[in-house]
């Protein structure tokens, strides 16, 4: 035996305290070892993730098959094939190679008090029909702001209010645009970080997320049928105080 | 634009240093965003530095580009290429992720069991021995009663006495007895089949199973 299994402390434990016969104990350190080495996780029965994903004309008849049978069986194998479509449907999407259908940049800061908003800087395009322009607001201080662009065959709203120290957006679309639709927050970075929040729109079209701290994060609207965002937007928010936004303010 | 493409994959084929940074620059947000994108969706949770991942990719495809195993025929099949590249980086950063986890005996979305030792030795892909080893260990452990065939099919997925535990309601020293006493008859059940005769050798098993 060469590899080693890590071992289970809790049945250690309990081999200690019973000090079972020896042939006994070697009895069972064999079937242990043996059902590590064909445990699913080994892989070792499994085809290749480039055999996985193969189209079934490039493996073969007899592979194929073998293959389906191996999905049916193989939880491991099933949910890498359920990433992998995730992932190749991401590829097929044509919107994928460039990304959203519309991306821009959105920085807004709290006053000092925390209780007004301002806008800071939109990279969001302002051309007619594709505006996501502020539509009340904009540079000076409002209670909100308010910006609406085009989604699907209608238009969507975003609205932007400073609410106890912090920032609520709500959503909104009008009749026809496509529902239900999808509100997505990632963490901030580069490239959208780790999933923090993801609401499904209510009846009347609505989506909440309340009580955004300062930070930086990424927004993303998704309708039903899309397999890339409608809008993503990478999201600053600051407060006077410097909090998140130290470069910016 | 692609003849100037090629001329980076071919340079970059050369271990030129310049060429490399350049396709890493045009293409490096391409992978990251195909991998951020999919780790949100599927809640990659284990793809931790996706940087590294994406580094990994780079270097995979580079390798592959020495080793002559990638040819350049246009930026989309180059695209598609780096995008394969991307899935094994991560499905073997899942693997390595695994190997710390247990696999569930059961679908609880589904509703169902999702595992089942006959089926698995059934599905073994494109290797006969280890199909018919495996399918003699299924038929030892279908040998075992009830309660000792759910401990044996838990701890072929790799789950410990205290998962066990968490699933079934047992206690720790209940579990352990059980599952030791499993062990001891899968043992006795292995030999009667004749896996222990035909099958030591494959799953590396001579020195454990002499009697």
């Amino acid at each position: 035996m060469t590899e080693q299994h890590p071992r289970d402390e809790d049945l250690e434990r309990w081999i200690q305290a019973e000090s079972p016969p020896r042939e006994d104990l070697a009895a069972f350190r064999a079937s242990e070892a043996l059902l590590h080495r064909a445990s699913p996780l080994h892989r070792a029965a499994c085809p290749s993730p480039a055999e996985l994903i193969a189209p079934p004309e490039e493996l073969g008849v007899t592979l194929s098959a073998a293959r389906q049978r191996h999905l049916a069986a193989c939880p491991l194998c099933a949910d890498d094939l359920a990433d992998y479509e995730v992932y190749q449907q991401l590829e097929a999407s044509p919107l994928a190679q460039v990304g959203a259908a519309l991306q821009g940049k959105l920085v807004l800061a709290l006053d000092a008090a925390r209780a007004v908003l301002r806008l800071l800087e939109s990279s969001l395009p302002s051309a007619e029909g594709l505006a996501l322009a502020p539509a009340r607001g904009g540079e000076g201080a409002a209670p909100t702001l308010v910006q609406r662009g085009a989604f699907g065959e209608g238009s969507l709203e975003l609205e932007w209010a400073a609410a106890r120290g912090a920032v609520d957006l709500r959503v909104r679309v009008d009749e026809g645009a496509p529902r239900p639709y999808r509100v997505d927050l990632h963490g901030g970075g580069p490239a959208p970080g780790g999933l923090l929040e993801s609401r499904s729109c209510d009846e009347s079209g609505q989506v909440h997320l309340a009580g955004l701290t300062p930070g930086h994060y990424w927004l993303r609207v998704q309708g039903p049928h899309d397999r890339s965002p409608a809008l993503e937007l990478a999201l600053e928010l600051g407060a006077a105080d410097g909090q998140a936004l130290d470069e910016t303010l | 634009m692609s003849d100037e493409l090629a001329d980076l994959v071919e340079r970059a084929r050369g271990a030129d240093a310049e060429a490399e940074a350049a396709l890493y620059g045009r293409y490096e947000r391409f992978v990251r965003r195909r991998l951020a994108e999919t780790r949100s969706r599927r809640n990659w949770f284990w793809l931790v530095d996706l940087d590294s991942a994406v580094q990994d990719v780079f270097t995979q495809f580079f390798i592959a580009l020495r080793a002559e195993k990638f040819s350049y025929e246009g930026e989309r099949r180059l695209e598609g290429f780096l995008l394969r590249t991307g899935f094994f980086v991560a499905m073997n950063l899942k693997d390595k992720a695994r190997e710390e986890q247990a696999i569930s005996l059961f679908d609880h979305e589904e509703g169902g069991l999702r595992f089942d030792v006959e089926s698995f030795a059934e599905g073994v892909y494109d290797q006969l021995d280890r199909q018919r080893c495996l399918k003699l260990l299924a038929q030892a452990v279908a040998g075992l009663n009830e309660n000792r065939r759910e401990i044996m099919e838990r701890t072929l997925l790799g789950q410990k006495v205290r998962e066990i535990c968490a699933a079934t309601g047992r206690s720790a020293s209940s579990v352990s007895g059980l599952k030791f006493n499993a062990g001891v008859e899968l043992r006795k059940k292995l030999s009667e089949v004749g896996f222990l005769d035909q099958c030591a050798e494959l799953f590396g098993l001579r020195g454990t199973t002499d009697d």
